[in-house]
């Protein structure tokens, strides 16, 4: 009788402690939900509306009407050739990433991951770069490069007017600034490598070389491939630094996607029913640029998940 | 232990892979240091020295640039239907309510969610998870506009408290870090907390909250050093209160009377600005620099 007494008590104890759990569950989870509700869901539900809305305020009245105007002026024949060059310039950018700031960020992740000489020191100064606000940086490199170096290239380089040198020196800041960014997570990445691996690599006589590319990359492959998602995502925001040095009277030889997007949006040109039309504008160009990089990064993660190189 | 570690320098062959590596390494390294170095030290000097002599590092220093920056870095703000002017000291203190706030709030929120997911096995952690990790690996391009639309409506845009409260979200990287980290905390210590009385709160607030402040430390900086460098939001929804981030950015572009000294504006004392909004993050990371630089993933709880 006792035990049963005992048993009712314990299940009561039990509900009870799981109606407060659930009573905790809800007031904690409830505002982190409502936020994400409105800036995920509302916004980006709103973002696809906006991409079809055409604005008006001409009689003093605000008309919202619904057409593909938007979507059709980015295929009208003087904003093609203006977005087909902020194309070519991001895949540029894509490029450069994947191609050159990938390789040479796991190279010298894996000197200070194998610790080599000064190895802690290079990882202090690699990662300056990631920590510097970029204005003060881009501040610091136009001055070096416009005053301190400007023997190198015949004068100022860094400026408003369109030159041959100016292009290739706003590619330089960018890998300068890029090589830091993910060293930490490669590094993170590779300590989760079996030091038994290695060693029995090194027992083989692997060379350096050969384990880098044999054992820590396949080690590390999932990591690699979320960056690479992560730069084909980018693809359609990067915007290179370009905001920051020229705001919105970037070049157009020079200008990305990314750039393209955000200067519809914050260019002080425009102000009033025109702005309004911008923001409805950018957002149409924002839905097909996911409709078409959404599927591309899904598709480019599976296929290097499925014949990308095995742990084993 | 100098010596010794001179001696075990030269006594390890160097291979060509770790050679090739270690060149790239310091042309890398020696151009940040150099960039770095040649900035800081024009910053101390007068504008027709650097123009004139610009390697020539120890010429002419002097103090006034950077007592310029406080001066003649000035903006203004609309107050009571009126203008009123905002020193440079203002903008540091925007920053810090700006990056100090938003870090806060982004990482509390990350860890909480993070906690009742892993820790708390119903339908909706099971939604809430899964919605993380796809909405994280889905790239939405072009939302922008949008959101200023939803901050405007709901009143967030141009103050703090809206810019906290955007800030306030759980769908980052970290949270995945901190679901890892709250999976490997056993539940027994939730369980001794019940029998000695204490409740769901006690156990997240007295229990879980401290075991988990050296990660919430660390992501905390990392966030703060983020926003504290990103111009580009507070530009968007802050118009009204400058950063010392957006007050770089206007000077490098020129615009938005942001210099109230002699035009256009001098080399020197734009150096020393970037100085001076560099200083709090590098002085943060030469502190926390094991704790910044460290690994997230260590520092669990051993079972």
């Amino acid at each position: 009788m006792t035990g049963q007494k005992l048993n009712a008590a314990s299940a009561v104890k039990k509900k009870m402690s799981k109606k407060r759990g659930m009573l905790f569950y809800v007031t904690m989870i409830a505002f982190p939900l409502l936020q994400f509700v409105l800036f995920y869901v509302i916004v980006n539900f709103n973002s696809v509306l906006m991409a079809f809305q055409n604005y008006d305020n001409s009689t003093g009245k605000e008309v919202i009407t619904f057409s593909w105007d938007n979507i059709a002026y980015f295929f009208s024949a003087d904003v093609v050739v203006d977005l087909w060059l902020c194309i070519k310039n991001s895949l540029m950018y894509l490029a450069l990433n994947i191609f050159v700031v990938m390789p040479i960020s796991l190279l010298f992740s894996y000197y200070v991951f194998k610790k080599f000489h000064m190895a802690k020191l290079f990882k202090v100064i690699m990662y300056l770069p990631s920590i510097v606000c970029s204005t003060a940086m881009v501040i610091f490199y136009k001055y070096y490069i416009n005053d301190a170096l400007s023997g190198l290239f015949g004068g100022s380089v860094i400026g408003p007017i369109f030159n041959a040198y100016q292009q290739g020196v706003i590619i330089v800041f960018y890998l300068l600034m890029s090589f830091s960014g993910n060293i930490l997570l490669y590094i993170n990445a590779m300590c989760q490598t079996p030091e038994s691996v290695i060693e029995a690599a090194n027992i083989d006589g692997a060379n350096e070389g050969r384990i880098f590319l044999n054992v820590v990359v396949p080690q590390i492959w999932g990591t690699i491939v979320s960056l690479i998602v992560i730069f084909f995502a980018w693809l359609a925001t990067n915007q290179a630094y370009l905001f920051t040095f020229y705001g919105f009277n970037a070049n157009r030889e020079y200008q990305t996607i990314g750039y393209y997007l955000f200067n519809m949006i914050q260019d002080g040109r425009f102000t009033g029913a025109a702005l309004e039309q911008n923001y409805r504008k950018a957002s149409a160009l924002g839905l097909m640029l996911t409709l078409i990089v959404a599927p591309v990064t899904i598709l480019v993660r599976n296929l290097m998940l499925k014949y990308g190189p095995k742990e084993d | 232990m100098a010596q010794t570690k001179l001696k075990n320098f030269n006594k390890r062959k160097l291979s060509v892979f770790e050679l090739m590596v270690m060149v790239l390494l310091v042309v890398y390294c020696l151009a940040v240091v150099a960039l770095l170095v040649w900035g800081f030290m024009a910053s101390f000097r007068t504008d027709q020295s650097v123009v004139q002599r610009p390697w020539a590092m120890f010429e002419d220093l002097t103090i006034e640039n950077y007592l310029e920056v406080f001066g003649n870095f000035t903006t203004f703000k609309y107050v009571d239907g009126g203008t009123q002017t905002v020193y440079f000291e203002e903008m540091f203190l925007n920053s810090l309510l700006y990056a100090g706030g938003g870090a806060l709030m982004q990482t509390l929120c990350t860890a909480i969610v993070a906690y009742l997911t892993a820790k708390y096995d119903n339908l909706c952690s099971k939604i809430v998870h899964y919605t993380v990790i796809v909405t994280l690996s889905l790239p939405i391009v072009g939302n922008l506009a949008s959101m200023l639309q939803i901050t405007k409506a709901l009143g967030l845009f141009d103050n703090f408290v809206g810019s906290w409260i955007m800030k306030f979200g759980f769908n980052n990287i970290y949270y995945l870090i901190f679901y890892a980290f709250f999976k490997k905390v056993p539940w027994e210590y939730a369980e001794s907390t019940f029998l000695d009385g204490g409740n769901h709160y006690t156990v997240f607030f007295r229990i879980m909250l401290p075991l988990t402040m050296p990660l919430i430390a660390t992501v905390f900086l990392l966030n703060f050093i983020q926003y504290w460098n990103d111009f580009e939001t507070p530009y968007m929804f802050l118009p009204s209160h400058t950063t010392a981030g957006i007050m770089l950015y206007m000077s490098i572009i020129g615009g938005g009377g942001t210099w109230s000294g002699p035009s256009p504006i001098p080399l020197a004392p734009q150096l020393a600005a970037a100085f001076m909004v560099f200083l709090p993050i590098f002085i943060l990371f030469l502190v926390f620099c094991n704790r910044i630089m460290g690994n997230l993933f260590e520092g669990g709880i051993k079972e």
